[in-house]
């Protein structure tokens, strides 16, 4: 198969994020990916997106494809350098939101994902590592 | 003794004046088919004189092939009791004097006495729902070109086909202009499809939420259609739970399930009428 490709989307304005949400479903199809998994990779990545633009202004997204033993997946890390989530804790819960809607954003892709890594803080931002790998 | 005649006869006079002033039309015939009596909404239904069809077989008022089959259909039922028509209701033709034909819904009744059936037949004009019909179809059709139109697709009945992406600022537009249509149009029914939305997401499923909620504020009921099963397990999977809402396959189940609401209601707040709304119940 040899080196994996990789795909970076700048966020910068709301179009960006159905340019995100657009090319991981593309991205996640040529994978492999089942129907119901293209479509709830790609509305992962619509959360974590939206999320970006509306609580830090800014950010980019990295689409990677996984390939160990036998095991094949997708890697998204979306990134922003804006002020940090405050109540790690709180917004991971449902119906936690600092934006007055559902806030299911968070806890929402954590269901729908494999694995679910946040690191986050007040001078660097955002960082959120998420993987699923194909059934 | 005295008081219960006159309850009775004030009973008959104001049911003579229900009948009279009905808008449906309502013939009762006996069991060779023969009318006995009609309302004036029949003589305005089917332009004849009372005159000139009480004592004639109730088939003149009927267009082929039933004008030559109804005498068969009543001697089916007395001979096997077996009920095409009576106590279900159904859409036939109607034959005016004047020739022309129009489409009519149907509910029968039987009143037995000892010896002789009297059968009552409460007849509605559904020209204007069938010509409404017809619209939804042409509406249908022309939905495919547009983008975020709102359709009254019938009368009280809005359908708000949402395609492609949807942002705040989208959906936001999207109810300020249904909730003005609801208030135009008076709607009951109002219609989102989503079938052409790519995805949905938490925010998107929001936005939708709040339209619900503001529609039904408005005393108007809402129905999304086109969520395909990759959205559903999405959506449960997000933790948006669906039961609260009203939800068909796709749009055409919709529509069936609008008309269902409205035709009820039409006919619940008639309470003269609501043997027949009570039959239909019964056959959904
Ligand atoms: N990239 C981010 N930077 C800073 N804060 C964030 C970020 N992402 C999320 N948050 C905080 O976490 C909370 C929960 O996020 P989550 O996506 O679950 O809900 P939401 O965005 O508020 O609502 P929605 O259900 O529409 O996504 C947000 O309200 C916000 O306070
Ligand atoms: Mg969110």
């Amino acid at each position: 198969m040899g080196l994996a490709s990789q795909k970076r989307i700048m966020l910068l304005k709301d179009a960006d994020v159905i340019h995100a949400v657009f090319e991981t479903k593309q991205y996640v199809k040529a994978l492999g990916f089942t129907k119901v998994d293209q479509h709830m990779i790609a509305t992962a990545v619509s959360e974590l997106t939206k999320n970006v633009l509306k609580y830090a202004q800014e950010g980019e997204v990295t689409l990677n494809t996984l390939d160990k033993d036998l095991k094949k997946g997708i890697e998204v890390i979306v990134k922003d350098n804006g002020p940090g989530i405050l109540n790690l804790e709180k917004a991971l819960e449902d119906n936690f939101s600092t934006g007055g809607t559902l806030g299911i954003g968070l806890p929402g892709t954590k269901r729908i994902m494999d694995e679910f890594i946040i690191n986050t803080n007040s001078s660097q931002g955002t960082e959120i590592k998420t993987r699923k790998w194909i059934r | 003794m005295n008081a219960t005649v006159n309850e009775k006869k004030l009973e008959l006079s104001s049911l003579k004046a229900m009948l009279e002033n009905l808008v449906d039309g309502v013939i009762s015939i006996n069991q060779n088919g023969i009318i006995q009596s009609v309302n004036p909404a029949v003589e305005k239904l089917f332009g004849y004189h009372k005159d000139e069809i009480i004592n004639k077989n109730i088939k003149i008022l009927m267009p082929e092939p039933d004008h030559n089959q109804h005498d068969q259909y009543l001697k089916n039922y007395l001979t096997t009791g077996v009920a095409k028509i009576i106590g279900i209701g159904r859409e036939v033709t109607g034959l005016r004097k004047n020739g022309t034909t129009f489409p009519l819904e149907l509910g029968i009744s039987e009143i037995k006495t000892d010896d002789e059936s009297v059968f009552v037949g409460v007849l509605r004009d559904i020209t204007e729902r069938k010509r409404d019909n017809e619209l939804l179809n042409s509406a249908l059709d022309s939905l495919r070109e547009m983008s975020t139109p709102i359709l009254v697709v019938a009368n009280k009945i809005l359908l708000l086909p949402l395609i492609g992406s949807i942002d705040s600022q989208r959906a936001q537009m999207a109810m300020e202009s249904v909730l003005q249509k609801i208030q135009e149009c008076e709607a009951r029914v109002a219609i989102i499809d989503i079938q052409g939305v790519p995805g949905v997401d938490s925010a998107i499923a929001s936005h939708l939420i709040k339209i619900i909620k503001a529609t039904k504020l408005m005393g108007c009921n809402c129905i999304i259609t086109g969520i395909s099963p990759e959205v559903a397990q999405t959506l449960a999977n997000l933790g948006i739970g669906l039961q609260d809402i009203t939800t068909e396959s796709s749009l055409k189940e919709g529509l069936k399930l609008a008309y269902g609401l409205l035709g009820l209601q039409l006919q619940e707040s008639k309470d003269h009428f609501s043997g027949m709304a009570s039959a239909k119940e019964r056959i959904k």
